[in-house]
């Protein structure tokens, strides 16, 4: 990996964004941080990197709507992304909040509950792998290595 | 005398015949009444109200003694629950067979039964009696009915007047049973939706503690790994002790975590076309070394002919994980205790999973409460959880989970899961 090539790293939680520059600075990675969807997608579009660790419940722009864009986008659909997020989100179980966001964003298809919801999306967009939180260091820097280019 | 006194005499003594009966059947109406008025407003204890209405009993059908007789379907004894007469304290503690006496026979039977000459009855058991000293002279049994399945009944005894007990008393009698098998029954189903509701609520909460524990958790590993990275930057060294001691706790605590959310609505099980015994086997693997260190043998026995089952594999992990963490932590102080699991079918088309120790066992308060939440024998080391996870688990299956368990021998859990 060169210089100039970057992982880009979106995620709102300070802690996640500390804790995950860290293990990409240990494994010799370059990185790149957008702390909500609307930065993700102008780092997608300023700094071209080679793969995204995309969390998904964020505010404003979910990390669903950056995958959504970026899989309809054929300058960007063949970069690798890495879904990070919380057990809730993958495995699809009741969840509350964001069910406003789903139906501005998506209309009537919006599932029963919000968590159902991403579970869905996720398998129709397809993520390069997905990674629960909370994150296992060496099985993060295998699918970052599996994924690369 | 003149004719005509006669028959005034007469009209005198029909008509105080007349008001002394519309009297009683007034005593009788209010007493109906007052039963009636008594089983709605103590809805919620059953002791109470059986005592109530058994005293009630005694009053309107004028007498000596009357008592509520239920059924300890698990014991299979009658036990006298609430008692009037002379000798009703000696009596609280008797018990009879379920088809013992003529109130056995009327429970079994699930019909009224009337004997004004016990004497003469072959039912009319002796034991009370004798025990008591009291003279049973007239019985009237009455079944208490809840849906079609009898409870109960009600036995009173010894009518005071010299006639013995009449169709009127029998009507009496069923009239007051009536209502106390729907109260029994309104109390049965308030209990239920109370515990239905507690269970909500506590899983609820759990749910949501649980969110914010994983959260932190996040946060706390993330922070341990960046202060693990600065430190070794720092001195070229990993200081081992203490992050281990720090590692250790936070994967206790994301167990329990774990732990909470599965036994919280919050889990959707994900069901799949499963070889059942690489379940078992897997678990059996990773425990082996903690077995060793403590000195038990854990062995497997698969049975090879298992077709494949339905389940959710997570699921099951965590059932047979809880397991065979419990039976090795039931082993810890007998050296040499021996936990076997083993795989096999039963009834023709379930397939069984045992998990069986040489443990320490329990006894029959322990096993009343091992599936509470909370409930736990572990002191620090357990959440109290596991086992309520666990019936979780096997309750969304349409499985079941039996435990035998006798103190200082050993403890066997088994897992029937239906096959296809």
């Amino acid at each position: 990996m060169s210089d100039t090539q970057k992982i880009l790293v979106v995620d709102d939680s300070e802690d996640h964004i500390m804790f995950t520059s860290q293990i990409l600075e240990d494994n010799g990675f370059q990185y790149t941080v957008a702390r909500n969807g609307s930065e993700a997608l102008d780092a997608l579009q300023k700094e071209r990197p080679v793969l995204v660790l995309l969390d998904i419940l964020m505010p404003g722009k979910s990390g669903l709507n950056v995958l959504k864009k970026m899989r309809e986008d054929p300058d960007l659909n063949s970069i690798p992304v890495i879904v990070v997020s919380g057990s809730g989100e993958i495995t699809g179980v009741d969840m509350k909040t964001g069910q406003e966001e789903a139906s501005e964003s998506y209309g009537d298809d919006v599932a029963r509950t919000y968590g159902e919801f991403i579970h869905d999306k996720l398998e129709d967009f397809k993520p390069d792998a997905i990674i629960g939180k909370p994150v296992d260091p060496a099985n993060l820097v295998a699918k970052i290595n599996e994924l690369l280019p | 005398m003149f004719k005509g006194d006669i028959s005034k005499i007469k009209m005198t003594k029909d008509r105080r015949k007349i008001d002394q009966s519309s009297r009683v059947l007034e005593q009788e109406l209010l007493g109906l009444i007052d039963t009636a008025r008594l089983i709605h407003s103590s809805i919620h204890s059953l002791d109470k109200l059986m005592t109530l209405i058994v005293q009630k009993t005694t009053e309107i059908l004028n007498v000596e003694a009357c008592s509520a007789v239920m059924r300890d379907s698990e014991k299979k004894r009658l036990v006298f629950y609430a008692l009037t007469g002379k000798k009703a304290s000696v009596l609280s503690t008797f018990e009879l067979a379920e088809d013992e006496g003529v109130v056995g026979w009327c429970i079994t039977k699930k019909s009224t039964i009337v004997t004004n000459k016990v004497g003469d009855d072959p039912q009319f058991s002796q034991r009370a009696d004798k025990m008591t000293g009291f003279v049973t002279r007239s019985i009237l049994c009455v079944p208490l009915l809840v849906d079609d399945d009898c409870v109960g009944a009600l036995e009173i005894i010894n009518k005071k007047n010299k006639g013995g007990f009449n169709k009127r008393d029998v009507l009496l009698a069923e009239g007051i049973a009536d209502q106390v098998a729907v109260a029994i029954q309104n109390v049965q189903l308030s209990q239920a939706a109370l515990k239905a509701e507690r269970r909500a609520a506590i899983g609820e909460a759990v749910s949501g503690v649980a969110h914010c524990l994983k959260n932190m958790l996040n946060g706390l590993q993330g922070g341990l790994y960046v202060l693990k990275s600065d430190v070794t930057k720092a001195t070229g060294d990993v200081p081992d002790r203490g992050f281990e001691m720090l590692d250790r706790n936070m994967k206790r605590l994301m167990d329990l975590a774990q732990d909470m959310l599965s036994c919280s609505k919050d889990r959707k099980p994900e069901y799949e076309l499963t070889d059942i015994n690489e379940i078992p086997g897997s678990v059996v693997e990773l425990m082996q070394q903690r077995a060793q260190e403590q000195g038990s043998e854990l062995r497997f026995t698969p049975d090879e002919s298992l077709d494949k089952i339905t389940v959710d594999p997570k699921g099951i992990y965590r059932c047979i994980l809880n397991l065979i963490s419990n039976a090795l932590d039931a082993c810890k102080e007998k050296s040499g205790a021996v936990v076997n699991v083993s795989t096999g079918t039963v009834n023709t088309n379930e397939v069984v999973i045992r998990i069986s120790d040489q443990g320490c066992g329990m006894d029959e308060a322990t096993l009343n409460s091992i599936f509470e939440p909370f409930f736990s024998n572990k002191g620090p080391d357990g959440t109290g959880l596991g086992l309520s996870v666990t019936r979780k688990i096997v309750e969304e299956h349409n499985a079941r989970i039996e435990v035998d368990s006798v103190v200082n021998e050993g403890t066997t859990f088994s897992i029937y899961l239906p096959g296809q």
